[in-house]
């Protein structure tokens, strides 16, 4: 028995994972060398397609008597040609003496480019020639995409079994033995036979049936009475809570990687604001609407119980989300994301609530924790899933399809969630603790200079500036997918890892610092080079610095002035820093929009990187100066 | 094979016996058409459309062969053949239809059969209607001419031209509105107009040659041509002055450039404009849509031409992207 190191959750996920993975890597591979055959014809003939196609808008010209050395805007026409087919590097034009006539600006290196050289002809006779440069490295360039493509589906689809395998398991097998055991550990301590219900006739629901015959015969010959008791298979613990979670919150991330875009397209003028302004507001809305229904989501899941609200909360947001997707102009669309707003929050404070519930005071970090890698692992898939399925399906859908799969995570909820009993309410947010809370210099230093600017960052970088930047750079759907969700993939590796070496190394500042400096540094990257490449490492440093310095602040902002969380309560300290640190979120899209109307895209990112660094400037030089003063007391 | 030849000939006389006859009872439609200078290609865009579209369609055609006189006449015809629908040419013929908005007079005016109006200018400046959106009567009709910022637009993809010389009468109303509008958009754009208007004094062939000598010692690099009855008319005269010139030519109207070798512009052609009433004609009568809930409208597609010949003839080469798009008209080859 001692021999066994894993539990039994770890051992299925990592059979599962390694089957996943092995298979899907030989699937791709496989499926790649067909690629990489089947590629290089095609593009031969897709080349020469495009040099015959060239072949006759020239021709068409010459033939209404233009001369070939007079033709106008033959360079505009072939940089477009070369635009519309990235294989292409190079195009150009000469005359039948060899002289070079037109030419698009070289995309790259030319030198080692081989050409397709169509003549072309008028009346029978050769009087010039067409030079289509292929870039030598596209076939391996595309490969690569297509690479990074199936690893997104891949990683996607290892998150999203694992949620679904932790809840089947849990479902199936860990509650179900736990309820065993406790009833045998209580006949153990105290002599209580208690009979167990059956619910599957699967192995285990056999394995039950036997322990109720053996508990019965043992009750009989005590002379006592059979209890019935339920297992606690439908009541679950915060394991049950996940998948459905993971779905609401995939669901509204499916659009994370194209809403700015979407909002552009139904763009009019509303009262003299800037386009960029505008198509910022629906994020900011959703953003204010989602942080002020909170509390009263919170009172009303209390008071309702958890399965209930979850299920409005998603059945709401499955509304928004479907109506946002029929939306025919800025107004309603607000409108829209507002109802959204309203069941997110709901569904976002109820899980935090249920996880309360079913946890115990020492295990409850364990359970936030699990709250927010589930949070990320779900908007990481769907960000990924909405970018992929968006180039193919259209915007429209992927709205309808997300509210489908909120629907589904409330059938879920209703379906496997046991009803529950309304909650005590939970001591309220009072006016006084905001007064007390708000006038503490080290709470507002903290608030202001490190997790405001952190949301800014998130809402106004990610959300907002990402996605209309990635289409500036001519991205397909599918790379912003892949792009955007870097940002969740990297918080959820990394975050277990950081809150070990926070605990272990117990330096707050230097973390929240360093994490700081590293949003900072990434918002600024796209001043110096604007690259899809840049982009992504930006968001590597920007999911690198929030998981270094996010979780980090709440952790400081407690332990920073212990006199204030004994007066007020941690709690409490904890509710005001998330209420106030959610302005951030709400300011983000609509500074980047103003800025990027100022300045420009490159400018703008410089700006805000700067504003960024200098809280954190401030930040690290008013806990240095708290550092000194405590030397000095001491 | 003589018989059926003779089959095919009988068939084929008979079509044309058909058209000559007064309208029979069997017609599922019969559409009145009242025309200013006979059928022009918006009279065939119109009646093809119509006649792919509805079964058993016949039109009363009556041209008044450019005598405003004849209009009244044609129009108390209409009354008395009671068509189901009325085709009308032009804003004189369409006003002596169905009268301006303040002043419809029952007797010599069509109120009870629908009139769908083409090639109208300005319907509002005419007093047709009150505003596009619904004439509020038993009227709808097609505006041929191309909003002014999309016409400014294809200029600017056919080259670059900083200096614009403006043409027009200085009496017709619309020419008039037509140059403020130009010269509202111009400037943003970057181009600066010059005004040559035709006075009423200088209305003949001798003025207009006047001002085209003007026109050409102010060397501009091209010259705007409105919507102006004069000057449609005496577009052979502005051409062949132009070309002598070496100077592009841009048309607000079709004909010039088909015919007259005025080099291109933007233009909503005759036949799609015929072919657009038609679909209006086919709301009313085959979906029983009230015209006064049908909003007055130009095309929202249009045709680029270039009268190729005049381009090479003043040496003007039209980019390939326009060419590409560009219907190319009078080419050499």
């Amino acid at each position: 028995m001692k021999r066994l190191r894993f539990s039994l959750n770890a051992k299925i996920l990592l059979l599962a994972f390694a089957c996943m993975i092995c298979g899907s890597m030989l699937l791709s591979w496989l499926s790649l060398a067909q690629y990489r055959e089947n590629l290089r014809p095609a593009l031969e003939q897709k080349t020469a397609t495009i040099g015959s196609s060239i072949n006759t808008v020239l021709t068409g010209a010459l033939g209404y008597g233009i001369p070939l050395q007079k033709l106008q805007g033959v360079n505009e026409y072939l940089d477009e040609m070369q635009k519309t087919n990235p294989e292409i590097v190079f195009l150009s034009v000469s005359d039948d003496q060899g002289r070079l006539l037109y030419r698009s600006q070289a995309n790259g290196d030319i030198a080692g480019a081989p050409a397709i050289s169509p003549a072309i002809d008028m009346d029978g006779q050769r009087i010039g020639q067409i030079d289509i440069h292929i870039d030598p490295n596209y076939v391996e360039k595309k490969i690569a995409e297509l690479t990074l493509d199936i690893g997104a589906v891949v990683v996607v689809s290892v998150t999203i079994a694992f949620e679904l395998l932790l809840f089947v398991v849990a479902f199936n097998i860990s509650s179900r033995l736990e309820a065993i055991r406790t009833a045998l550990a209580r006949f153990n301590a105290a002599g209580e036979c208690k009979r167990l219900s059956v619910e599957f006739a699967d192995e285990l629901g056999r394995f039950v049936h036997g322990l109720n015959g053996i508990m019965e015969k043992l009750s009989a010959a005590a002379a006592g009475r059979m209890a019935h008791e339920e297992t606690a298979t439908k009541s679950g613990g915060v394991d049950y809570i996940r998948w459905p979670f993971f779905l609401l919150i995939a669901s509204d991330s499916m659009t994370l990687s194209f809403f700015p875009l979407y909002v552009d397209q139904l763009y009019t003028p509303i009262w003299g604001m800037s386009r960029e302004f505008i198509v910022s507001l629906p994020i900011s809305l959703f953003m204010l609407v989602w942080a002020l229904s909170l509390p009263f989501g919170g009172a009303w899941s209390d008071a309702v119980g958890r399965r209930r609200a979850f299920v409005v909360g998603a059945v709401v947001t499955a509304v928004g989300l479907v109506l946002a997707g029929f939306a025919s102009s800025i107004l309603d669309l607000l409108l829209w994301r507002s109802i959204t707003a309203i069941g997110y929050s709901l569904v976002f404070i109820t899980v935090q609530g249920y996880i309360t519930d079913h946890t115990l005071p020492q295990n409850r970090s364990r359970g936030m924790a699990t709250f927010v890698t589930t949070f990320f692992a779900g908007s990481m898939a769907g960000a990924a899933i909405g970018g992929i399925l968006a180039d193919r399906v259209g915007m429209n859908v992927i709205f309808v399809g997300s509210g489908l799969l909120s629907l589904a995570a409330a059938l879920f909820v209703a379906r496997f969630i046991a009803r529950d009993k309304p909650a005590a309410a939970k001591p309220k947010l009072k006016l006084s603790d905001f007064k007390i809370v708000c006038v503490d210099r080290d709470f507002l230093m903290v608030t202001f200079f490190s997790a405001i600017p952190s949301k800014i960052a998130l809402t106004g970088f990610l959300y907002y500036s990402a996605p209309i930047l990635l289409n500036i750079l001519g991205s397909t759907q599918s790379t912003a997918g892949r792009v955007m969700m870097l940002y969740g993939l990297v918080i959820i590796i990394l975050s277990p890892m950081v809150a070990y070496l926070s605990d272990k190394l117990r330096s707050r500042s230097s973390f929240i610092l360093l994490g700081s400096l590293m949003a900072a540094i990434a918002v600024s990257l796209i001043y110096f080079e604007t690259s899809v490449t840049t982009l992504m490492i930006s968001i590597f440093l920007l999911g690198l610095g929030h998981a270094i310095g996010v979780p980090t602040q709440l952790t400081l902002i407690t332990e920073i002035n212990p006199e204030l969380s004994a007066r007020v309560g941690v709690g409490t300290v904890v509710g005001i820093f998330r209420l106030m640190e959610r302005a951030g979120n709400l300011i983000g899209p609509m500074l980047a929009a103003l800025l990027i109307g100022l300045l420009g895209y490159s400018s703008s990112f410089l700006f805000l990187s700067i504003l960024l660094g200098l809280c954190t400037v401030v930040l690290a030089i008013y806990l240095a100066l708290k550092k000194r003063a405590a030397f000095g007391q001491s | 094979m003589k018989k059926i030849v003779f089959f095919v000939l009988i068939s084929v006389l008979a079509c044309f016996a058909h058209a000559g006859q007064p309208p029979s009872a069997a017609a599922a439609y019969r559409i009145g058409m009242v025309l200013y200078r006979g059928v022009t290609d918006a009279e065939t865009g119109f009646m093809n459309y119509l006649k792919s579209r509805l079964p058993r369609v016949e039109f009363i055609i009556r041209d008044c062969a450019e005598d405003a006189g004849k209009l009244p006449g044609i129009v108390a015809e209409m009354k008395r053949l009671k068509p189901d629908l009325v085709y009308t040419f032009g804003t004189s013929a369409t006003i002596a239809t169905v009268g301006t908005v303040h002043a419809v007079d029952p007797a010599l005016h069509l109120i009870d059969i629908p009139v769908v109006f083409n090639i109208v200018a300005d319907p509002v400046g005419a007093g047709i209607a009150t505003q596009l959106a619904s004439s509020g009567r038993n009227l709808t009709g097609v505006m041929h001419l191309v909003p002014m910022e999309s016409q400014l637009r294809a200029l600017q993809s056919a080259g670059t031209f900083r200096k614009m010389a403006v043409l027009y009468s200085r009496n017709e109303k619309n020419s008039v509105l037509t140059v403020q509008a130009l010269k509202n958009l111009a400037a943003p754009a970057g181009i600066d107009i010059d005004e040559f208007p035709i006075e009423a004094g200088d209305a003949n062939d001798e003025g207009l040659a006047g001002i085209m000598r003007k026109i050409l010692l102010s060397k501009p690099e091209i010259v705007y041509i409105p919507s102006d009855s004069f000057l449609i008319k005496k577009s052979p005269i502005v051409s062949s002055a132009l070309r002598s010139g070496k100077i592009p030519s841009f048309s607000a109207t079709e004909g010039p450039i088909q015919q007259n070798g005025i080099l291109m512009g933007l233009v909503s052609t005759y036949y799609n404009a015929g072919a657009f009433a038609g679909y209006r004609a086919e709301q009313i009568l085959a979906n029983k849509i009230r015209p006064e809930n049908i909003p007055m409208s130009t095309l929202n597609q249009f045709s680029f031409l270039i009268n190729m010949k005049s381009a090479l003839e003043i040496g003007y080469y039209p980019p390939l992207n326009v060419l590409r798009f560009a219907r190319v008209v009078d080419a050499a080859r």
